[in-house]
């Protein structure tokens, strides 16, 4: 824009790309140069009455955090600052100018930003999102530059001439845009800041500049004639009278991390500890800053850095920086030389720059403690004397109203209706936020825990509990919404642990956090995903289970989170236990558990048809077939497969029988196919007399050494079976045998010596007196 | 370089000839500064490997370009370029184009292998003229390190992990000294000192890794480029569908495989070459490279017109998968059958050649 247009005609319209240094020194120097009497900011216009709290003194990163909590719903939205955004400079540079700044967008409860948590994302919307794909691919085409970032630093962060920078914005944004209006969320906003331009305009007390996402630039300049200067009314949410909704704006203290943390279209520029340095120091010394940083961070953790890789990395930076018509080094020209100069072993996964989002796992230990240095660690903190967070009160709030005490101790009991219910939610839900003071001193281990229905807590005041409670603030205004934002950030850290997944799932449901977006879904199903433990998914499963199967127990109708994970552990599950593999003894019970979780799932949906599963029982059972059938597997997963065909009733739709199993198996392992037969399916096999008489022929059958190595495998099978069951088999045993009047407890009582041992010594006897009488030396006994 | 009616006598030209008309127009339009010893500057190095409209060249493969530049300047700095992947991620075919680019000759190549000896990739004699002259220059007979040392040239070095170790460290003093001693020589010519150009790109296979370890001396002389198997399903399958064309056309086919066949193809290559995503262990030890779907696409067409004379269908490919991919490997056998069963069966609902793609699993072995 030329100083021209701002005199009187047009306002200043600086389109940017949030948290860009680049854009920030270009904001810095327009408001020096055009000294404007207005500054209108992209950013929540509800705090346009506090403002000022803005300037006293914070340490960045901070943000502004809106929420609205209501009957219907919960959103919450950040609108992040750092030193080097360019909204952050124009309140600075705009208040030091003696302009009057405001911000001129819609509130984060508006409608408009109902899928958005990042206020300064790259993109608003799915629509917006497609088109700046295509809009990239293009130019990526044509400069033979590939990726968001390398190519946004290419044509703007290099850019020393502010001239021209402006004069690229400006072209980039309005090919972006092109004509088109936008999608409706987008219109709305444009609508409220077209509507705070045409009223400064018409206010005529000098120049207006605008700093706004560069999307919305052309719009802008498009629109806001239309408007006739009426100062603009901030939007309240729907309801806003009533008792039960709860809403505001107010600041948190904002870190590195997060702030780089944004995926899919609420991610912005990466990388914010290095964009902080470009800022501050220029792209020399920032690079200079980098490599010392990897540098100092690969030393500490014992990874490879010599000085000869150093220097190897520096000349490799300057001559990619040339190639690429550089004039400075750039993030990816240093990335890049990392990667050549640094790694010396095949990658298993692409370089984390090359793509948006998290790093995938198996990414190099070196690119990964790279790309965490550039993030940075830099961690806020509000000036003392900043409005506490809601959080504060709404704890107090909350507290009051369930009849909680501020200090002491809790008795609960959780059969008693949901008012005790609802009480012990707060509690968890304090818990979830890590408070200090806040102790679960007894009570069930998992939700639906039959075992015990009492809860005890003590509660403890003290400033330490103030002050976690005021950083807290920083993840919600209310309980609920602060402990799900807190339980989504410590579940998103969860990676391929499945057990640690089922936990968290538990302390949600605890603390009756039941509705999650999407993005929070398949997250929980890319965890389970990488999970290589068959044993920890069983142990998963049938804890989650009872959570699929009776949510209304708790109050609830579904619990959307369970059954998404549920499904993806399923998958999980059959794709893993497919292939024929050897179980080492040790991991035989926790195989066996996996297919009872299995078999109980298929009897769950069968069972009630309206939980909403995605993979189809069939598929579960076609497994078990498939794995019932195959010579190659380990026989206790067949005879596990098998037991769960049986007690399905599927067993007459395949040719496996349990018998032909246990006759055909090697002796060794006899006990490990009966173990997985008793394990799933032991009420139809003990009450079965044909199987019953089959297996007593096997076992009969089998020489006396055989019968030693297989006892112990043999008698562990037969721990599956509980006390009245093992005496029915007794009996059964004995009739058999034609021993009538014996107690069954000849065959089930304790034994005094271990029988392992004395059927080894009775064989060792027993091949001794063979020796003996070979030699003669046994004395024959007459019959 | 030579004519064109010679060149049509060649099975498979060098690069130096295929493109020789794209590397005069370059090197005579090339203005800025290239590194000594270079046949061209790094910008048009790239613009040759990539292809560019502007200076009229075609793309020759599908890559990263902040690979081949991080490539270009690895070779412009003076280390050695390992380019690592798995088979049939067009590393010769790189490793060829980066030399032809970089000193117009591709051909001074060592193909490592496990009977690979030192004179192979050092020198040898001419025993007739050794024995009457004793060792002299004449009777020298240069092998590629030699050549490329003398003439300032870039040497290829296929395959390296599978030379014996003795081999691959006897570059160790080459690379960081850049000379190379001639022993039995005196005078000048006892000693090769490398001239300005010369630089070694060496291709290993990952699934090699651990046949001849390489040493940490050596690893560290060498910048590490991994070679990924085309990350872009689009790209992947325009590339499957115009080569596999191409081999039809050849095999005197009128007909190309169908689209939807090739999806199939394309993704079920894409799945199983990932594998788990937890971790390698659940890849299918057959190599599942663009390379290896470009012949069971060939495989697919040839199949369907000499047996049938029709186009390919998901049950040719079936068949084609399991003859060509899976060969008599059991693990993989079972691993495919699960594949089908499971991944497929989730994939049904996506259009009907998914549908027949799946019922056709009886056909797998």
């Amino acid at each position: 824009m030329s100083e021209q247009q701002s005199v009187g005609q047009a306002p200043v319209i600086i389109g940017v790309r949030h948290h860009s240094p680049a854009c920030a020194r270009l904001v810095v120097e327009r408001i020096r140069a055009v000294r404007p009497a207005h500054v209108l900011i992209e950013g929540p216009a509800d705090v346009n009455d506090r403002i000022d709290e803005l300037h006293l003194g914070h340490r960045l990163p901070i943000a502004v955090y809106t929420y609205l909590s209501s009957p219907t719903g919960h959103h919450t939205s950040w609108a992040p600052f750092a030193e080097h955004s360019p909204e952050w400079q124009a309140l600075t540079v705009g208040r030091e100018v003696g302009a009057r700044t405001r911000f001129i967008d819609l509130p984060a409860w508006h409608a408009a930003f109902a899928e958005l948590d990042n206020r300064y994302a790259d993109t608003a919307s799915m629509e917006e999102e497609q088109r700046f794909r295509r809009f990239e691919a293009q130019v990526s085409a044509q400069m033979g530059i590939e990726g968001t970032d390398a190519l946004w630093d290419h044509v703007f962060e290099s850019v020393t001439d502010l001239d021209e920078l402006d004069a690229r914005l400006t072209q980039w944004f309005s090919s972006l845009r092109a004509d088109t209006a936008g999608s409706i969320g987008n219109a709305a906003r444009e609508e409220m800041m077209a509507r705070w331009i045409a009223w400064a305009m018409a206010e005529a007390d000098g120049p207006v500049l605008v700093v706004c996402g560069g999307y919305h630039a052309p719009g802008l300049a498009r629109r806001w004639r239309e408007f006739d200067g009426q100062l603009p009314q901030t939007p309240l949410p729907p309801d806003h009278h009533s008792d039960q909704v709860r809403y505001g704006s107010y600041l948190v203290p904002y870190s590195f991390r997060r702030l780089d943390s944004f995926t899919g279209y609420a991610s912005g520029m990466p990388s914010p500890a290095y964009y902080q340095w470009l800022w501050s120091l220029g792209a020399e010394r920032a690079g200079l800053r980098l490599v010392e940083q990897v540098r100092q961070r690969l030393r500490q953790r014992n990874l490879p850095a010599s000085t000869a890789t150093l220097i190897a990395v520096h000349t490799h930076a300057h001559g990619l920086a040339r190639l690429r018509g550089h004039d400075a080094v750039l993030r990816v020209d240093w990335l890049d030389a990392m990667a050549a100069s640094w790694v010396n072993d095949a990658l298993d996964v692409p370089l984390p720059w090359s793509y948006r989002g998290p790093i995938r796992p198996g990414t190099d230990p070196v690119l990964v403690e790279v790309m965490d240095v550039l993030a940075g660690t830099a961690q806020g903190a509000l000036a003392p004397g900043t409005p506490q967070p809601p959080l504060v009160a709404a704890v107090a709030a909350e507290l009051e109203s369930h009849d909680l005490p501020v200090h002491g101790t809790v008795e609960l009991d959780l059969l008693a209706g949901p008012a005790e219910r609802s009480r012990s939610q707060v509690l968890h839900r304090l818990r979830l936020l890590d408070l200090p003071g806040v102790k679960r001193t007894s009570g069930p281990s998992f939700a639906l825990d039959g075992a015990t229905h009492s809860e005890s807590w003590s509660l403890q005041e003290s400033h330490a509990r103030l002050a976690a409670l005021i950083e807290a603030g920083a993840w919600g205004g209310t309980l609920t919404d602060a402990a799900r934002a807190r339980w989504v950030d410590a579940v998103s850290q969860v990676n391929g642990d499945v057990a640690g997944l089922a936990a968290a799932l538990d302390s949600a449901v605890w603390a009756g956090l039941t509705r999650f977006t999407d993005g929070v879904l398949a997250q929980l199903a890319d965890a389970v995903a990488t999970e290589t433990d068959l044993g920890a998914l069983g142990r998963a499963l049938r804890r989650l289970l009872p959570l699929l199967r009776s949510p209304q127990l708790l109050g609830w109708d579904s619990l959307p989170a369970v059954t998404v994970t549920v499904d993806a552990i399923t998958d999980r599950a059959l794709w893993l236990i497919e292939p024929p593999a050897t179980i080492a003894p040790g991991e035989i019970d926790a195989h066996l558990g996996l297919l009872i979780g299995l078999r109980d799932l298929v009897r769950t949906r069968r069972a009630d048809s309206d939980v909403d599963l995605l993979v189809p029982a069939e598929r579960v059972v076609a497994v078990l077939r498939r794995k019932a059938e195959d010579g190659a597997s380990d026989p206790a997963s067949r005879g596990g497969a098998l037991g769960a065909l049986i007690s399905l009733e599927e067993h007459l739709a395949t040719h496996a029988d349990p018998l032909e199993l246990l006759s055909r198996c090697p002796v060794g392992r006899l006990g490990d196919a009966l173990a997985g037969l008793m394990a799933l399916a032991r009420e139809e096999l003990v009450t079965d007399s044909l199987f019953v008489a089959g297996l007593d022929r096997v076992v009969t059958e089998l020489g006396e050494g055989e019968f030693v190595g297989a006892l112990p495998a043999l008698r562990g099978a037969f721990g599956w079976l509980p006390a009245r069951e093992r005496g029915g088999l007794a009996e059964q045993i004995l009739s058999l045998h034609d021993i009538s009047g014996a107690s069954t407890r000849v065959l089930t009582g304790r034994l005094v010596h271990d029988p392992v041992t004395v059927a080894a010594a009775t064989h060792a006897e027993s091949e001794a007196i063979a020796q003996l009488s070979q030699w003669g030396v046994w004395p024959e006994v007459q019959p | 370089m030579s004519e064109p009616d010679q060149d049509q006598t060649l099975q498979r030209p060098p690069a130096e000839i295929l493109y020789a008309d794209e590397l005069a127009a370059l090197a005579a339009a090339d203005a800025d500064p290239r590194p000594p010893g270079w046949a061209l500057s790094l910008k048009a190095a790239k613009a040759f490997v990539l292809g560019d409209p502007e200076m009229g060249t075609t793309p020759k493969i599908v890559a990263p370009v902040a690979s081949i530049e991080r490539m270009l300047v690895t070779l412009a700095t003076g280390r050695g370029l390992m380019l690592v992947g798995e088979p049939g991620t067009a590393k010769s075919l790189l490793s060829e184009l980066l030399a032809t680019a970089v000193s117009g000759l591709s051909t001074l190549t060592i193909q490592g292998g496990a009977s690979l000896t030192e004179d192979q990739i050092k020198y040898s004699w001419n025993y007739a003229l050794l024995i009457n002259e004793g060792p002299s220059p004449r009777a020298l007979v240069p092998a590629p390190l030699h050549t490329g040392m003398s003439q300032g040239k870039l040497v290829r070095f296929e395959e390296i992990t599978r030379s014996p170790v003795e081999v691959q460290d006897s570059l160790l003093g080459m690379l960081s000294d850049r000379v190379m001693a001639v022993p039995e020589l005196s005078g000048d010519a006892a000693m090769v000192y490398a001239r300005d150009g010369f630089n070694l790109i060496a291709t290993a296979n990952t699934r090699d890794r651990g046949v001849n370890e390489m040493s940490a001396a050596l690893k560290r002389r060498f910048d590490f480029e991994t070679v990924f198997p085309i990350l872009d399903f689009a790209a992947e399958l325009e590339l499957v569908a115009r080569n596999s064309s191409r081999l039809l056309a050849d095999s005197g086919i009128p007909v190309t495989v169908p689209e939807p066949v090739l999806e199939l193809l394309v993704s079920t290559f894409r799945d199983l070459r990932h594998g788990d995503p937890a971790g390698g262990s659940d890849r299918l030890s057959a190599v599942m490279s663009t390379a290896e779907a470009v012949n069971v696409a060939h495989a697919v067409g040839v199949r369907a017109w000499y047996l049938d004379q029709r186009e390919g269908t998901a049950q040719d490919l079936v068949d084609s998968i399991s003859g060509t991919v899976v060969k008599d490997d059991p693990d993989d056998r079972a691993k495919l059958r699960r594949y089908f069963e499971q991944q497929v069966a989730k994939q049904v609902g996506r259009g009907d050649h998914w549908r027949s793609f799946y019922e056709a699993r009886h056909r797998l072995p």
